[in-house]
């Protein structure tokens, strides 16, 4: 695979957010699709919306959570568990708010009566 | 060498170096740029991304709003993946050290990723693939549309190639410089070719994918009298080609030599011969050609290319520049000559589709189904019509109760601006269009109602042989020379004589030299023609006396056949054309 979570950005990363001041949050994935393009947009909104770093953490790879290209790249199947982590001002909240659209499954599976998934 | 056949659709002979704009799959012009060019790239790449940006999110607005949020989560997603800011880091990063184009640095990074969606084995995020094949289209559309926006600073010969050209892209170019077009879409009567025979630059169309045969470069001839484009000539191409560049100009330089000369025939009748414009630049073209005035002015050009409404200004200020420049000759205007189909859907009205538009609701039909657009124009041509000898004419008559419904509208708009005090001329001569079979039939009745004919060969052909000249099945069928025309155009000539009223043949039919001699021999004193070429049908009428083509007109008369029609009057046209050789060339 062409992109690398030990990349130097990833690296970055994880030293700005400082070990000891992240918070974290356990979710699993409950999608048929898995992590689909629909759901990983409303992540990205919420995490634009925050402002703090969020990363999200699948396996042995780790991304950024405001890209919907690499959250889109971790292709995490239905059932996936997924390990949420945030950094900075209101990173309480928006984990709050992550944890909710992982718990309703994204409210996508009940608008989607043509059975489409984007 | 390779020749690729096109529609020839304006004439003339180049040669030079080929400019390749992309099609939709897009070729990438340049690959690597200078170190000093960098910033200029990144900019480049910043601005197309915005464009992206607001294309995407319109279309988002636009789902949500008519097919409801689930679709236009789509484009959120879109727009989530082309402002990702890994995404951005990446494409400039590679601008920025690797000198990559902005094109060809999104490009890579875009594939690449759609490679890895494609690999992922999951069914569902393999389609993704496609998702950022869509977004690299957007961004690489804006990056070489912005590009396209050169068109016009182009400072070097060159002949443009292009999947498709708009005719504002067209209008734009810059006649020193663009030596000629080659285009892979388009027909011969698409604007964008109206607009290249109007520039007077060379141009083939409608030659099907040839794109990725040519690069950036590359020499290249273009003859636009047979529709054809030389790729990589052989140097024994090039001299052949410039051997008749020479020649051509030879004949243009004799040809320039009549414009002070009045069109007549050998035995000194005079032959009105006006242009038929689409633009008012093209004005010029019939001045410099020695036109007797313009027989035809499309106003549809008013219409394309916008939202709303064309205002009354831009009406009378379009008017007044082809008036102004001929003030002393008769223009006549034809009112809009729009298809529903063609129409921006804001001025239809919500008019169904048609299922056969040509049967349907246009042109004139259009006009007295939308007043206000109607008599906004009409206004603005009375208004011009101060300026000169101006003549209004109505397109597609197909009945008396349409020709009087027009006459009253026009009626009103008199009173309306004679109401308001507005300067305009009240006897303005008006005149229609015989295009359809039942206005031919009825033609002696429309004759106490008007005060000219012209008649629209186009139209008449497809709506008499039931035939639509684009499609390949049919085409056959199309012909100007088909007895039935020839005996329409008869009818309308005589019915024209006996009420004293003029009669004009405003077709593609009068431009072309085959049915000079004849059309004459029927009796037309009048031709409104393409204006490039009003000198050779000068030098053409010339040759022949009244007599001559009266005895033409006579044989043709008791032909059968199309076939026989053809060959007879190709036969007649030898004997009076001196560059026969050069002028069937450009009839190809």
């Amino acid at each position: 695979m062409d992109f690398d979570t030990t990349s130097d950005f990833y690296q970055k990363v994880l030293q700005r957010m400082g070990s000891d001041t992240v918070l974290s949050r356990q979710v699993t994935v409950n999608l048929a699709e898995g992590l689909h393009v629909r759901p990983i947009a409303m992540i990205v909104d919420v995490v634009n919306d925050a402002g703090c770093t969020v990363l999200i953490r699948f396996g042995e790879k780790q991304v950024e959570a405001n890209s919907q290209l690499n959250l889109m790249l971790l292709a995490a199947p239905q059932g996936s568990e997924l390990e949420l982590l945030a950094d900075g001002d209101g990173a309480e909240q928006v984990l709050d708010h992550l944890e909710n659209l992982f718990l309703t499954n994204f409210e996508v599976e009940g608008t989607t009566e043509s059975g489409q998934v984007f | 060498m390779l020749v690729r056949r096109g529609i020839a659709v304006s004439p003339g002979i180049a040669e030079g170096p080929a400019l390749v704009f992309g099609a939709e799959d897009f070729r990438i012009p340049q690959r690597f740029v200078s170190v000093d060019a960098i910033e200029s790239q990144v900019k480049r790449f910043r601005t197309a991304l915005q464009q992206t940006v607001d294309e995407i999110g319109e279309n988002e607005r636009l789902a949500n709003e008519q097919v409801g949020k689930q679709y236009g989560s789509i484009f959120t997603a879109h727009l989530n993946l082309v402002q990702d800011p890994q995404l951005l880091e990446e494409i400039e990063e590679l601008i920025r050290t690797k000198y990559y184009s902005a094109e060809f640095a999104s490009s890579r990074v875009l594939r690449r990723y759609a490679k890895v969606f494609q690999n992922l084995g999951d069914n569902y995020m393999a389609q993704r693939a496609a998702d950022i094949y869509d977004i690299e289209k957007c961004l690489l559309r804006n990056l070489l549309g912005e590009s396209r926006e050169e068109l016009s600073n182009i400072a070097a010969p060159v002949i443009i190639v292009a999947n498709s050209l708009s005719p504002s892209e067209t209008a734009n170019l810059n006649r020193k410089f663009v030596l000629g077009l080659a285009i892979e879409t388009g027909g011969k009567t698409s604007h964008t070719a109206i607009l290249a025979g109007a520039l007077e630059i060379p141009a083939v169309v409608g030659i099907g994918n040839f794109l990725a045969d040519v690069s950036g470069g590359e020499n290249l001839i273009i003859d636009g009298d047979r529709g054809e484009i030389v790729i990589d000539p052989s140097e024994e191409a090039v001299h052949q080609y410039h051997d008749t560049i020479e020649r051509r100009k030879g004949v243009v330089k004799r040809l320039r030599s009549l414009k002070e000369v009045p069109a007549q025939t050998k035995d000194g009748v005079r032959i009105q011969l006006l242009g038929n414009i689409e633009f008012p630049e093209e004005v010029s073209q019939c001045i410099d050609r020695g036109a007797d005035g313009v027989g035809l002015y499309r106003t549809e050009f008013l219409y394309l290319n916008r939202r709303d409404e064309p205002s009354e200004e831009v009406h009378y200020e379009a008017y007044r520049r082809v008036v102004g420049a001929f003030p002393n000759s008769p223009v006549i205007i034809r009112t809009m000559d729009l298809g529903a189909d063609k129409m921006p859907s804001a001025l239809t009205f919500g008019a169904e589709p048609a299922s056969n538009p040509v049967l349907s609701l246009r042109s004139l039909r259009l006009s007295l189904k939308n007043l206000p657009l109607f008599k906004t124009q009409l206004r603005a041509i009375l208004r011009a019509a101060t300026l000169g000898d101006v003549r209004i004419m109505f397109p597609l008559v197909s009945t008396m109760m349409e020709l009087r419904q027009a006459k009253m509208i026009l009626a009103d708009v008199v009173e309306d601006l004679e109401e308001q005090g507005v300067e305009f001329r009240r006897d303005v001569p008006v005149g229609m269009m015989v295009e359809v079979p039942s206005a031919v039939m009825m033609a002696e009745e429309f004759a106490q109602e008007v005060d000219f004919f012209s008649i629209g060969t186009n139209d008449l052909i497809q709506y008499t042989l039931a035939a639509d000249r684009d499609d390949p099945n049919v085409s056959e069928l199309y012909r100007a020379g088909d007895p039935s025309i020839l005996r329409m155009i008869q009818h309308v000539i005589d019915v024209g004589k006996r009420n004293e009223i003029s009669v004009t043949v405003c077709g593609e039919m009068s431009t072309d030299p085959l049915f000079t001699p004849l059309l004459i021999g029927m009796g037309l004193r009048q031709l409104s023609v393409t204006p490039h070429m009003i000198p050779r049908l000068k030098e053409l009428i010339g040759n022949f006396t009244v007599e001559e083509a009266e005895d033409i007109a006579r044989h043709v008369k008791h032909l059968e056949l199309v076939r026989t029609v053809e060959n007879y009057l190709r036969g007649e046209l030898a004997k009076f054309a001196p560059d026969m050789a050069i002028l069937e060339v450009e009839q190809a």
